[in-house]
């Protein structure tokens, strides 16, 4: 597995592109990949079993359409958009994850499960973040996600989001905003 | 010391630079494109407890070492471009498809044509009339004639005035 990282995308992208070294190069793409698409999925949707689903799902979508891909961006800027796209599809077919008419007081369904996760290492604090997530707009909490977790760059957000890098700095600073607003109501900071 | 050895000792730097000219300082390329966006990261992530940057999920062990076979094995067959051989490959086929295509129109326009063609009525001797006539008039009745035919098409139908006592006679008993 840690070998398939030494080889680029572009020797992986012939391969797949040919017949006969078709399965070692998605072999070696998966291999690559697997991890970080996987704890961006896992943050999205919490739990392992989810996170597992949509990510085998999200590898057989690349699989169908990796020759459609026209290498306009990275591939691990397309693949994260996959994934992320996958992850969102997942959450709206989910009702645990949709919090309308929920009372501020109460605690999210998602969290709930959260808690009895043997996955889950999280303290009290870990899981007042993920609260706040899950009450946050789709968007605002991607942005969050993938700047203050996967720390990338806002040019590469754009590319995964298709969305402009002036418009994602709003989301995000709006995001820590409305974070530490429910981290002060909570009297937690 | 050599200015230009100097240069040549210095380590390559790891980063794109950029240089102030003749004031001797570098800093990274995008350092100015990119300051505003690391000094407003550290002001809101200090908002935020530090703590919030570790992740509290966990993946099953060997979950990793186990999931590279688990994928390849969950994709669809991923069948290869099917080679179809057509029937139509072969130039011959053409010929007889086209002689075939050639022969049916004859015989729809003919059929579907109404009238008699007169050029071909023209060609033809009274003697293969005649054989046609005898050989095929018993398939006929008067109502599967009026069907085919339309009343003026019957009315149009005209018996040939320069007819032999013979013939006559043998039409008449025909069509008795």
């Amino acid at each position: 597995m840690a070998e398939n990282k030494q080889y680029d995308d572009g020797t992986i992208l012939e391969w797949i592109r040919t017949p006969d070294t078709l399965e070692k190069g998605f072999r070696v793409l998966v291999g690559k990949y697997q991890e970080k698409l996987y704890w961006h999925i896992r943050r999205m949707v919490l739990s392992h079993d989810d996170a597992d689903d949509v990510l085998q799902n999200t590898f057989v979508k690349v699989y169908r359409s990796i020759d459609q891909f026209e290498q306009k961006s990275s591939l691990y800027t397309w693949l994260y958009r996959i994934a992320t796209n996958e992850s969102l599809s997942f959450l709206d077919r989910n009702k645990k994850f949709q919090h309308d008419g929920m009372d501020d007081q109460d605690e999210h369904p998602a969290i709930r499960q959260l808690r009895a996760d043997p996955y889950f290492d999280g303290n009290e604090i870990q899981l007042r973040l993920e609260e706040a997530l899950l009450r946050l707009p789709e968007k605002q909490k991607q942005v969050f996600l993938l700047r203050y977790q996967d720390e990338m760059a806002y040019k590469e957000m754009a590319e995964v989001l298709q969305t402009s890098e002036g418009a994602l700095k709003a989301s995000y600073h709006h995001a820590v905003k409305k974070i530490e607003e429910y981290f002060k109501q909570k009297e937690l900071i | 010391m050599n200015e230009n050895l100097h240069h040549m000792d210095d380590p390559k730097p790891e980063f794109p630079i950029h240089r102030k000219s003749g004031s001797g300082y570098r800093l990274p390329e995008d350092y100015f494109d990119r300051l505003s966006d690391r000094i407003m990261d550290r002001v809101e992530q200090n908002a935020l407890p530090e703590i919030l940057k570790t992740s509290p999920f966990r993946a099953p062990d060997a979950y990793f070492e186990l999931l590279e076979d688990r994928i390849i094995n969950g994709l669809p067959t991923r069948s290869k471009p099917l080679v179809v051989r057509s029937i139509f490959r072969s130039s011959w086929i053409y010929a007889v498809a086209a002689c075939a295509l050639v022969l049916l129109s004859w015989f729809g326009l003919n059929l579907y044509n109404g009238s008699p063609n007169e050029d071909f009525l023209a060609d033809t001797t009274e003697e293969e009339l005649l054989e046609y006539v005898s050989a095929y008039a018993s398939d006929f009745d008067e109502t599967a004639l009026a069907l085919v035919l339309q009343e003026d098409e019957l009315n149009s139908f005209e018996i040939p005035e320069e007819m032999d006592d013979e013939t006559s006679e043998l039409l008449i008993e025909l069509y008795q």
